[in-house]
C-alpha cells in the first residue's frame, strides 16, 4: 500500500467501516435475540395492548424505507441518521439495563447482561462513528435530537412493565435493524468490490 | 508470547531503545514491549518514557508499565480504540542526556495474535465400506476462550501433518472453522501434527500447537478382521 506519511497516520476509512459494521451486526443479532428472549414469556393477554412501531421514539426521523430507496441516500446523509439513531438510543438502553434486573420476567439474568453487552457495543460503535464522520466532513456530522420522553419508569405493574420493556425492545431492534443495513451501505459503497450487493 | 520475546530481546545495536513487539490477543487491550540501553556504563541509571498519540491527538504516556513486566507498555481496554492509529515511542532517561526510539504507528487490528491452539489430539476411527486406510479425527481446544466473546475474533484455523520420514512435505487443512477436521485414508505410519489458528479478519497466525505424534496401526480396524476371519 502505496500512501504519504501524513495520509497513513490513520486507519483507512474502509477499515472503519469494515469494523464499524462489524459492531452494528452484533448490535442487530443481540437485539433480535433479546426480543426473542422477551417472547418465550409474554403474557399473551399483554400482547394486545403493544404500542405500535409508529409510537417509538425515534419514528419522527426520515429514514429510508427500503434498500431501494436507501441507495439513493449520500453517504453523509446515511452516517447522520446512524448516529442520530444511536444517540437517541443513549437514554433508553440506560432504562432497559436499569430495569432488567428487576424485571419480572423469569429470564432477566440473561437479559439484563445481553442489554450491558448491547451499550457496550453501542458504545464502541459511537465512538467509531464519531472519528469516521470527522473525516466525512461536516454534512456527515450532523445528528438530528430524537429526544425519549417515555419517563425512567416503566410502571408499577407486571403487565406494564413487560409491555413497555418489550416495546422499547422491538423499537431498539428495528432501530438496529436500520443502522446495521445503512453501514452496509456505506461499507459497500467504500469497498466497492461486490456493488451488486449495494 | 514469553517465548518470543525472550527470542527477540536477544540484540539491540542501535544505541538506542526501540519498540520491537506490540500484540494484541482480542482486540480489545494491547501491549508493547521495548529494548533496553544496552550500551550503559555498570551503575549508570536510567528510566524509559513511553508517549503515544491516537491519529492527531495529544501525546500521552504510557497508561500502565506494570501489568506486562518490564520494558514494556500495557494498553487496558479503556486506552484501547480499534477506530485510531497509534502512533508511539520510548525514551531512555539518563544523567547524561536522552535517547529516543524511532517512532512505531500501529493499527490494533494489524498486530491481533492468537495464543496456539492447546489439546490436539486424535482418535482412529474405522475406514469403512471399501476404503483404503484408517481415519482420524483430531480436534484441540483454543485456551483463552473469553478473548473471542465480544465477537471482534472469528477463529480461523490451519492444521498440518505430516508422515515422521518426510520432513517438509506438510499436508494442509485450511481454513478449519471448527476445532476438529477428519483426516481420511491414512496409510500405516507414524505422522506429526500440529495446529495454529489466526483471526477471520484480522492480524497474525499464532504459533504453532504442540506437535502431535500420531501412530497409525498396520492392521486393519477390528471390523475388517471379523470379515477376513468369516
Amino acid at each position: 500500500v502505496v500512501c504519504l506519511v501524513a495520509m497513513c497516520r490513520a486507519v483507512p476509512i474502509g477499515d472503519l467501516l469494515d469494523r464499524a459494521s462489524q459492531r452494528s451486526d452484533k448490535m442487530h443479532s443481540l437485539s433480535t435475540l433479546l426480543t426473542q428472549e422477551m417472547d418465550t414469556h409474554f403474557p399473551p393477554y399483554g400482547r394486545m395492548q403493544m404500542q405500535r412501531p409508529a409510537e417509538c421514539h425515534t419514528s419522527a426521523l426520515q429514514t429510508p424505507n427500503d434498500k431501494e430507496q436507501a441507495l439513493q441516500v449520500s453517504n453523509s446523509d446515511l452516517l447522520s441518521l446512524v448516529r442520530s439513531l444511536l444517540q437517541a438510543w443513549v437514554d433508553p438502553l440506560v432504562i432497559l439495563s436499569n430495569s432488567a434486573i428487576t424485571l419480572p420476567h423469569p429470564a432477566k439474568s440473561s437479559i439484563s447482561s445481553n442489554i450491558q453487552e448491547l451499550q457496550e457495543h453501542s458504545k464502541s460503535l459511537a465512538d467509531g462513528l464519531d472519528i469516521l464522520s470527522g473525516k466525512m466532513g461536516p454534512a456527515a456530522q450532523a445528528t438530528s435530537s430524537l429526544p425519549y420522553t417515555g419517563g425512567t419508569d416503566l410502571g408499577q405493574d407486571r403487565v406494564t412493565i413487560l409491555n413497555k420493556f418489550g416495546f422499547l425492545l422491538s423499537c431498539l431492534r428495528r432501530d438496529s435493524h436500520k443502522i446495521d443495513s445503512f453501514l452496509k451501505v456505506l461499507r459497500c459503497r467504500a469497498v466497492k468490490l461486490q456493488p451488486e450487493l449495494c | 508470547h514469553k517465548a518470543r520475546h525472550n527470542h527477540d530481546a536477544a540484540a539491540n545495536v542501535t544505541g538506542r531503545p526501540q519498540i520491537y513487539y506490540c500484540r494484541s490477543p482480542n482486540m480489545e487491550d494491547f501491549t508493547c514491549w521495548w529494548h533496553p540501553l544496552d550500551n550503559l556504563t555498570a551503575g549508570e541509571e536510567v528510566t524509559y518514557v513511553f508517549t503515544y498519540s491516537k491519529d492527531k491527538e495529544p501525546k500521552h504516556e504510557c497508561p500502565d508499565y506494570k501489568s506486562a513486566g518490564p520494558n514494556s507498555c500495557h494498553f487496558d481496554k479503556r486506552h484501547t480504540s480499534i477506530w485510531m492509529l497509534y502512533c508511539m515511542n520510548v525514551t531512555a532517561v539518563t544523567a547524561q542526556r536522552n535517547y529516543s526510539s524511532q517512532t512505531l504507528c500501529l493499527d490494533v487490528a494489524d498486530i491481533v495474535e492468537m495464543e496456539a491452539p492447546i489439546n490436539l489430539t486424535f482418535s482412529l476411527t474405522d475406514a469403512g465400506g471399501d476404503e483404503v486406510g484408517h481415519s482420524a479425527l483430531l480436534s484441540w481446544t483454543y485456551p483463552v476462550p473469553e478473548d473471542v466473546l465480544y465477537g471482534w475474533i472469528t477463529l480461523v484455523y490451519e492444521l498440518q501433518y505430516r508422515r515422521i520420514n518426510e520432513a517438509d512435505n506438510w499436508k494442509v487443512k485450511h481454513p478449519l472453522h471448527e476445532r476438529h477436521v477428519e483426516l481420511l485414508g491414512l496409510r500405516a505410519g507414524d505422522y506429526m501434527v500440529r495446529v495454529r489458528c489466526r483471526s477471520h479478519n484480522y492480524g497474525l497466525w499464532s504459533k504453532w500447537s504442540s506437535t502431535l505424534l500420531m501412530s497409525i496401526p498396520n492392521s486393519p480396524p477390528t471390523g475388517k478382521v471379523l470379515v477376513l476371519v468369516l
